[in-house]
């Protein structure tokens, strides 16, 4: 996989999700859109969004419902740099409008994709690694010490398909797993045990885990958020790339 | 320069401008400290500051004015990553905290350090390179083609140090500057022109900087903010790895 083909992807997917052409998130400049929910989109994407903004620096494509595309406009005039409607003081006047139709902005979602071949990081030795699938996987559930890396029970419309644990004795160290958000877009999420941090072990995950999506013809992508500066260096380590933000409300 | 030595020349600069040991970081959590100008600090103001916050992942250090603590310690106390403080709903709930006091939060800021050894600046075909000492850079003042590599005027606090410039023929295409924000921090800026992006020569003056910055004996670091997917992917690709992030508070017009 080069990263133009891991790019063209994620934009086709994106230009379906927010209803606008794929070259809206090369060419610079603001695209509106109306709000309307897509069939076909990312698994993750909330059916009833008043607000679904994607940014590639400065491409920043809106799907809003229509009392919000003056605003957007006026704060896209008024920023130094389109990308700057992610900072805070953009994101803080739509949430206040937002709140007026009882709406509130989430967060921000961070998305890395391959910037070419994906590196491989070896596996630390001392540990056990097991493979998991779609069926195995089931044994985690109900989950709550994975949280990134897999779903909390079996959740249909984007399932865990596949998993990578890697076992201290009998002990899980770390897991690293994927959601199949699209049929070919599968999400990459990390959770290592606290203390099995610093080793290394997340970026190892991380990397075996997305050459196997990748050697199965799908697309890994990688979502963080803002803050999570562990969480962006494996991803960078691995041979992901910065490739768009998100928001919604 | 020992990568190890940079981390904790970022960590010390860090621990200075927010009047904390560095250890005391590295313990982990969320942590109120007084405001304080410390010695050698990053010299970005002269005012006491009122509000300001970084994290490194696993800390979240917040120095504030003693009045906002019981607010803040009540903020901060479920938030079981010190990042996730910087998570926008959280942020949102912060201006909360701020505004009765006449502040409101600016954009976040995204320091990067070095994590491998820097290559040398080499010309890229059919453009040449010019390096530009502190004396050379007076003529660009006041500076406005070159906003992040230059700073507007002369600033005595952080004298924009060097700069590397590339020119096609007579004509200027990208500009990579660093000023002494510290004595031992140095932050690089990059500026390429319209017609000459996406050719790799960002990345390009910036490897090229950072390395003679490294060699006079400085720490460069890159800052930029997150939204800013391009000047972030230079930053990753010569290098460089999110350190910190950092968000402040500035008082509102009345």
């Amino acid at each position: 996989m080069n990263k133009s083909q891991a790019f063209e992807t994620a934009y086709r997917q994106l230009a379906l999700e927010l209803g606008c052409a794929p070259e809206a998130f090369t060419q610079p400049g603001l695209t509106l859109t109306p709000a309307a929910f897509q069939p076909g989109a990312r698994a993750t994407i909330r059916k009833d969004s008043m607000l679904l903004m994607v940014g590639t620096g400065n491409s920043i494509v809106v799907s809003a419902d229509n009392r919000l595309g003056a605003l957007v406009e006026e704060l896209a005039g008024k920023v130094n740099g389109l990308h700057r409607l992610f900072e805070f003081p953009a994101l803080k006047a739509l949430d206040a409008r937002l709140r007026e139709y009882g709406r509130e902005l989430w967060g921000t979602e961070h998305f890395f994709l391959p910037g070419g071949p994906l590196r491989k990081v070896p596996l630390p030795e001392g540990f056990r690694y097991q493979w998991l699938d779609e069926k195995s996987v089931q044994e985690f559930y109900p989950n709550e010490r994975f949280p990134m890396a897999l779903a909390e029970k079996y959740s249909p419309d984007r399932p865990d398909v596949i998993a990578l644990a890697a076992l201290d004795g009998r002990t899980i160290a770390g897991v690293a797993g994927a959601s199949a958000d699209t049929e070919i877009m599968w999400q990459v999420g990390i959770d290592v045990v606290e203390e099995y941090r610093g080793k290394g072990l997340g970026s190892a995950l991380v990397s075996a885990l997305s050459r196997k999506i990748v050697s199965q013809g799908r697309l890994p992508f990688y979502g963080t958020a803002a803050g999570n500066l562990a969480s962006q260096r494996i991803a960078v380590g691995c041979g992901f790339v910065p490739a768009w933000i998100e928001t919604d409300a | 320069m020992d990568k190890q030595k940079v981390w904790s020349t970022g960590l010390a600069q860090l621990a200075i401008d927010f009047n904390i040991s560095p250890e005391r970081v590295q313990e982990g959590g969320v942590i109120l400290t007084p405001p304080a100008l410390n010695p050698g600090r990053r010299a970005y103001s002269d005012k006491m500051p009122f509000f300001e916050m970084a994290t490194v992942g696993a800390a979240t250090v917040i120095m504030a004015d003693r009045s906002l603590w019981p607010a803040l310690q009540e903020w901060s106390k479920d938030a079981d990553e010190p990042h996730w403080l910087f998570e926008f709903p959280r942020m949102q709930k912060l201006t909360g905290i701020l505004e009765p006091h006449g502040y409101a939060l600016t954009q976040t800021f995204h320091h990067y350090l070095p994590s491998r050894d820097f290559c040398p600046a080499q010309a890229p075909e059919g453009l040449t390179l010019q390096w530009l000492e502190q004396e050379d850079i007076q003529r660009f003042y006041p500076n406005k083609a070159w906003p992040n590599a230059l700073q507007s005027e002369e600033n005595s606090a952080r004298p924009d140090m060097l700069a590397l410039l590339a020119m096609d023929g007579d004509r200027p295409a990208a500009m990579a500057g660093v000023s002494a924000d510290s004595p031992t921090l140095w932050q690089v800026g990059i500026d390429v022109l319209p017609e000459y992006q996406s050719r790799g020569l960002g990345s390009l003056l910036v490897e090229g900087l950072a390395y003679e910055v490294e060699r006079r004996g400085a720490v460069p670091f890159y800052g930029t903010s997150l939204s800013n997917l391009h000047s972030q992917s230079i930053s990753w690709k010569c290098g460089f790895r999110p350190a910190w992030v950092g968000v402040s508070a500035k008082k509102t017009e009345v």
